[in-house]
């Protein structure tokens, strides 16, 4: 009900705005904000309820003349020394795939991920070949049963 | 009667802290001739790590951030302790902010609000916990809140004394210009809930209004 624009508002729900938001219609809830207004401009029982309202507001806004200035703040906020961000899993392995050039073993990181490089190539050849013999004993089985049959049928 | 309802729909009265800031900073920003970042591109920018990014946006939110952690906390102190740890977590926590869910100052003052919650709890056990709201006296006679609050400001030992749920939502709906939506949001609150906190809260207060009024006509007697 709250959500939607309310075109019209009861004497009820008024009483329920100024008792919750107080008489400021800047606080009023936007959907209902032009039928509350519209019912003020209306209705003398209203804007009596609303007068009542007003008052509280008007101490409630009152002590923002006495609220601390906080002279500074944002210097203070901002000379923090802030934390290293967190990384993300990618990040991490771009880091230890790619160290620092502080770290000392940096010199020796390419040459052994180069002298690397054909082993893992070997490694994922490996894997294809692997698979060819299973290929190749099923088609030598299929073939040989093929020639039995046809060797059948010459004897007969 | 008539002066206090014309005044009600004017509302032009000036709200500190959020909406005050973004305004000044928009006009800078326009006087420029800069673009305002959207809360997309500052979180973009916080997440990649820019720190000019996150100066932006201590820039545009830490005040507002500041005066809620005040109005709940009463100290400025104590309130910019908050506003820092906030914006530690702006810096160390956003990537987990989602565009869609939340403003990004909406998502500050969540965050603010925990750690005021927080802070309560640890501080002042007794007013911390959910019976609260029903144990604490909704409302003082205008005699008692005198006697409380003699020569202090007696609206922040009436906001001190509230509920904090009800001064949350009090404060954020008042004094830091959210909507009810946002207030709700949080304070993980169905609107209705809010509208019963803060008619709540009101109907506390407006004993102390009544007693300050009171001070205020005895001290014209007086002079």
């Amino acid at each position: 009900m709250k959500n939607d624009i309310e075109l019209t508002i009861t004497e009820q729900r008024f009483a329920q705005l100024l008792a919750s938001y107080g008489a400021d219609p800047d606080h009023w809830p936007g959907a209902e904000r032009d039928a509350a207004l519209a019912f003020v401009a209306q209705n003398g029982r209203a804007r009596h309820m609303t007068n009542e309202a007003v008052q509280l507001d008007q101490w409630l806004q009152s002590s923002r003349e006495q609220q601390p200035l906080f002279a500074g703040l944002e210097t203070k906020l901002l000379r923090r020394a802030l934390p290293p961000k967190a990384q993300s899993l990618t990040d991490r392995l771009l880091t230890w795939l790619l160290p620092s050039p502080d770290l000392p073993l940096r010199q020796m990181w390419r040459p052994v991920a180069a002298a690397c490089l054909p082993l893992v190539i070997g490694v994922l050849v490996g894997f294809q070949v692997e698979l060819a013999p299973e290929v190749y004993a099923t088609s030598v089985e299929e073939e040989l049963y093929l020639i039995s049959l046809s060797d059948y049928a010459e004897i007969l | 009667m008539t002066t206090a309802i014309s005044s009600v729909p004017g509302a032009a009265q000036p709200r500190a802290g959020l909406a005050a800031g973004l305004a000044e900073r928009q006009a800078g920003s326009a006087a420029n001739g800069q673009r305002m970042q959207t809360d997309e591109e500052i979180m973009a920018g916080i997440v990649a790590g820019d720190q000019r990014v996150y100066a932006d946006a201590v820039h545009r939110h830490a005040r507002p951030v500041a005066f809620y952690a005040y109005r709940m906390l009463g100290s400025e102190s104590e309130a910019e302790d908050i506003a820092q740890e906030t914006f530690l977590r702006l810096w160390t926590q956003a990537s987990r902010w989602q565009p869609g869910k939340a403003a990004l100052s909406t998502w500050l003052h969540r965050i603010a609000h925990n750690l005021c919650i927080d802070f309560l709890r640890k501080n002042k056990p007794a007013l911390a916990s959910e019976l609260s709201d029903e144990l604490v006296d909704d409302q003082l006679t205008a005699d008692e809140a005198l006697a409380v609050a003699a020569e202090q400001n007696l609206l922040q030992v009436a906001l001190a004394r509230l509920p904090e749920r009800q001064r949350s939502a009090l404060v954020l709906t008042h004094y830091q210009g959210l909507s009810n939506k946002e207030v709700a949001d949080i304070l993980a609150v169905t609107v209705d809930a809010l509208e019963s906190l803060l008619a709540r809260a009101r109907r506390s207060l407006k004993a102390y209004c009544q007693a300050d009024g009171q001070r205020q006509a005895a001290k014209e007697r007086l002079s």
